[in-house]
């Protein structure tokens, strides 16, 4: 008898599951939906064109392929056979695979939309992506992404009003959070000013984790990562700038900088007004997701 | 807890894809994360697992046919109804229901029969009211 099972990294969500699940899938969609984002959905399969090459090596490594239907290996060049080349086989057996994030489909539909679609475009997505990851706790192969998107638009409103659906949304769902912004122009000037622009992914990745392992934590990863002791004591020095109006004589001489503590200057003047209900916070470590 | 959510702009998002110059910014929710937060705390609002609002439980087959017209009446009157598949012993029914987190139990006995009522059952506070469908409607609609 076959032992029934479910494919590693993946989960089945019982009935009360779906229901706590769809309970926040609503929640935050409602909030979506009161700041003007359209729904949007796109196929679990993409082309392995459109997705390659977008998350970076490591991320290639870690998408799902689908292997193409009928005869696959027909056409296969033989050398590549013999020789074992799972990197060029690939390309030859598998022309689709699964959608890793719904960012990349999000721009591959805007640029095959853009003639019928009005600019800014406010959309939000709600769908499930797959990833080939090791699975660990709390880390699975099949999961789903809530995301909203302004695309069409530099205004800084937007910072501004997502900041409100965060706001709103963990009101909604009787969470009380601490919502962190920084602005990546201020983690440019830093690097700089350690002498270090050409290490700036080394130093954002290091002193995000600040909150986490500390300073002294933070010292020692930047030491492994290669950073010198005194683009280390510059950082340091920088980073306990604890406002916006402390950082600006340090930032005196940098336009860049300059401009960076104007835009969150601006994003919390607006927000300043609001009746926010969750903390909003300048955290100069802030880092995720900048690759 | 680590973060539960993340965002930020691009200064180019679709010029990969042969179209510069278009910026995009973007917030992204955590479902699993915040889910287990949560769950973790006890956020989850305690009627969100009561899909079925009541659940009728009868005795033998004419008080099990009354309580088919009734269960019928209540659905298309919008209540979310559930009714046990066999008559018979009510201490099984209303264990079911206590499983399934019904919060309303109700019971097709002859008296109700005979009066067009149900005799409905809180199943939190154990009080008991004979209701016609139209009054359980009006109750839990």
């Amino acid at each position: 008898m076959q032992k029934p099972s479910i494919p590693e990294g993946t989960r089945d969500f019982g009935p009360e599951q779906v229901q706590k699940r769809t309970y926040i899938f609503d929640t935050v969609r409602a909030v979506f939906v009161k700041f003007g984002f359209q729904p949007l959905e796109t196929p679990a399969m993409e082309n392995l064109s459109t997705l390659t090459g977008k998350y970076g090596e490591e991320g290639d490594k870690l998408l799902f392929k689908i292997l193409n239907n009928g005869d696959y290996l027909k056409d296969v060049n033989p050398e590549v056979l013999a020789n074992r080349d799972s990197a060029r086989l690939v390309s030859g057996i598998a022309k689709r695979g699964l959608r890793y994030d719904l960012t990349v489909p999000f721009a591959r539909y805007v640029v095959m939309n853009r003639g019928t679609l009005s600019f800014p475009f406010k959309r939000y997505q709600i769908q499930p992506v797959w990833r080939a990851d090791r699975p660990q706790r709390g880390r699975y192969r099949e999961f789903y992404q809530c995301d909203a998107d302004v695309i069409g638009s530099e205004s800084l409103l937007y910072e501004a009003e997502l900041t409100q659906i965060y706001d709103e949304a963990f009101a909604r769902l009787g969470m009380p959070e601490v919502i962190k912004i920084n602005n990546r122009k201020i983690l440019l000037v830093i690097a700089e000013a350690g002498g270090i622009p050409d290490r700036f992914m080394d130093m954002t990745v290091a002193i995000d984790k600040l909150d986490k392992i500390g300073i002294e934590g933070v010292r020692k990863e930047l030491t492994e990562r290669g950073i010198a002791p005194e683009a280390i004591a510059t950082l340091e020095k920088i980073l306990a700038a604890q406002n916006i109006d402390a950082l600006r004589p340090i930032f005196a001489d940098s336009e860049t900088g300059q401009t960076g503590l104007d835009e969150l200057a601006r994003v919390f003047r607006l927000l300043e007004k609001t009746a926010l209900q969750n903390e909003v916070r300048f955290d100069i470590t802030l880092a995720r997701g900048l690759s | 807890m680590g973060s539960i959510g993340g965002g930020g702009r691009y200064a180019d998002l679709t010029g990969v894809f042969g179209v510069p110059g278009l910026s995009g910014v973007g917030i992204s929710f955590g479902a699993d994360r915040i889910y287990d937060v949560m769950e973790g705390l006890g956020l989850f609002p305690e009627t969100l697992t009561e899909s079925v609002k009541i659940m009728i439980a009868s005795f033998d087959e004419p008080s099990f046919e009354y309580a088919f017209q009734c269960a019928s009446q209540l659905r298309k009157a919008g209540v979310a109804t559930e009714l046990y598949p066999e008559p018979g012993k009510l201490k099984k029914q209303f264990e079911y229901a206590a499983k399934r987190n019904v919060p309303y139990v109700a019971i097709a006995g002859e008296n109700e029969l005979s009066g067009g009522t149900l005799m409905v059952k809180n199943q939190k506070t154990g009080e008991q009211v004979a209701l016609t469908v139209e009054q359980i409607v009006g109750r839990l609609a």
